[in-house]
């Protein structure tokens, strides 16, 4: 079930099932910071047969839920979605749900280890984010993961009546290997897969 | 007194008039428009697949209908005042109406016509955006390689904000991707500069 390719040093990526882990993905939505943290649109709240129903007819191709090695608890969810397979580019979101988890690192690995499969396995050239200009901790997990600050769309949000932008940040393959190049890559390759 | 809600066409420019598109009639043009990689992709968003016309007619069918039902997009054709030939397209694909933005589409099917009508297409789909979408900020794309599309959005005033490396692929190589906006603000500074 578990293998070495989806696990981090922190995390594993556990793969998203939507008729389990859809109670616990609507529990998390009852935090309006992490909803606003996390979408565009207006935090709403929705049931978790809802949610289920989402993840099942329009959600991303390849969601994981985040799960601790430490207890093996799922603090988050990350996931790729908006594939242009001719470009091989794809966009990553990631958020993490239960607050005591925040700010402890556990995103940032669990982006290094969708990072490995997205460029070693899923050969892609390109990882493409975006993150909301109030949202200093995730624009610092992303700098460690190696992405870089590509641009911002100026008062592209409008909530707390004000404009705020939205930043744009991406990574190539050539980023990623370099930076491991320099920082050698704490996920070893995926040679003994579990049967 | 003048009613600046009466007496100004929304639709009709000068050489150009914004029409609706028609699935049944602009299906043909179309569907020639979805063997060019830079069209596809701004409208189904994905690697080049072209479509025959029996196709695209269901698939403008369905995106006109789903513009209409849930008010997200809007869809102009383009065509010279008194023709009933499309020569191109106008469209806001994507109104986020909470946030009051838009992305625009701006497509020619010939060069000759790019030159000749794409600054009025853009202007008419500028003052409708603004104007009557009320919308706050208007973003377009632009590949590294539409010379043309670069120059005109530019000279209109729009400000290059994201510069996605290597984003796009085509003719056996990558582009960068870029990401213009032009706020209400900016617009109305121009538009004044204009008629000073």
């Amino acid at each position: 079930m578990n293998n070495k390719l989806f696990t981090g040093n922190l995390v594993w990526l556990a793969t998203l099932d939507p008729e389990k882990d859809s109670d616990l993905i609507a529990r998390w939505g009852r935090d309006s910071e992490y909803q606003r943290l996390l979408d565009i649109g207006p935090a709403a709240l929705f049931s978790a047969k809802l949610v289920q129903n989402w993840y099942e007819q329009v959600g991303p191709d390849r969601s994981f839920m985040i799960r601790t090695l430490d207890g093996d608890r799922a603090i988050g969810f990350i996931e790729l979605g908006g594939f242009d397979w001719s470009a091989r580019s794809a966009w990553v979101g990631i958020g993490i749900g239960e607050r005591d988890a925040r700010g402890k690192g556990y995103g940032t690995d669990a982006m290094n280890v969708l990072l490995h499969y997205a460029f070693t396995e899923l050969n892609l050239h390109r990882v493409n984010l975006n993150v909301f200009s109030f949202n200093a901790r995730a624009i610092r997990s992303y700098e460690k993961a190696g992405f870089k600050y590509e641009g911002t769309e100026r008062e592209r949000i409008f909530k707390e009546d004000r404009r705020w932008d939205v930043i744009d940040m991406g990574i190539l393959k050539s980023d990623w290997e370099l930076l491991h190049a320099e920082q050698p890559v704490s996920i070893e390759t995926a040679v003994e897969m579990d049967a | 007194m003048d009613n600046p809600m009466l007496g100004k066409s929304l639709f009709v420019g000068e050489q150009i008039e914004l029409t609706a598109l028609d699935a049944e009639k602009d299906s043909a043009i179309f569907a020639d428009w979805t063997r060019d990689p830079i069209f596809h992709r701004r409208i189904f968003r994905k690697e080049l697949q072209p479509k025959p016309e029996s196709i695209v007619k269901k698939k403008l069918q369905e995106i006109l209908k789903e513009a209409d039902e849930k008010h997200e997009g809007i869809y102009f054709a383009v065509r010279k005042i008194g023709s009933p030939e499309m020569i191109g397209m106008v469209w806001f694909p994507w109104i986020d109406a909470q946030h009051q933005t838009s992305t625009l589409g701006v497509k020619f099917g010939g060069d000759e016509d790019f030159d000749a009508h794409a600054a009025e297409a853009l202007r008419l789909a500028l003052y409708y955006g603004f104007m009557e979408l009320s919308l706050h900020r208007v973003a377009v794309n632009a590949r590294g390689d539409e010379q043309k599309w670069l120059e005109l959005i530019e000279q209109t005033g729009f400000l290059r904000e994201v510069q996605r490396r290597e984003n796009v692929f085509s003719q056996g190589r990558y582009f960068d991707e870029y990401a213009y906006a032009l706020l209400k603000s900016e617009w109305k500074q121009k538009q004044s500069e204009v008629i000073a």
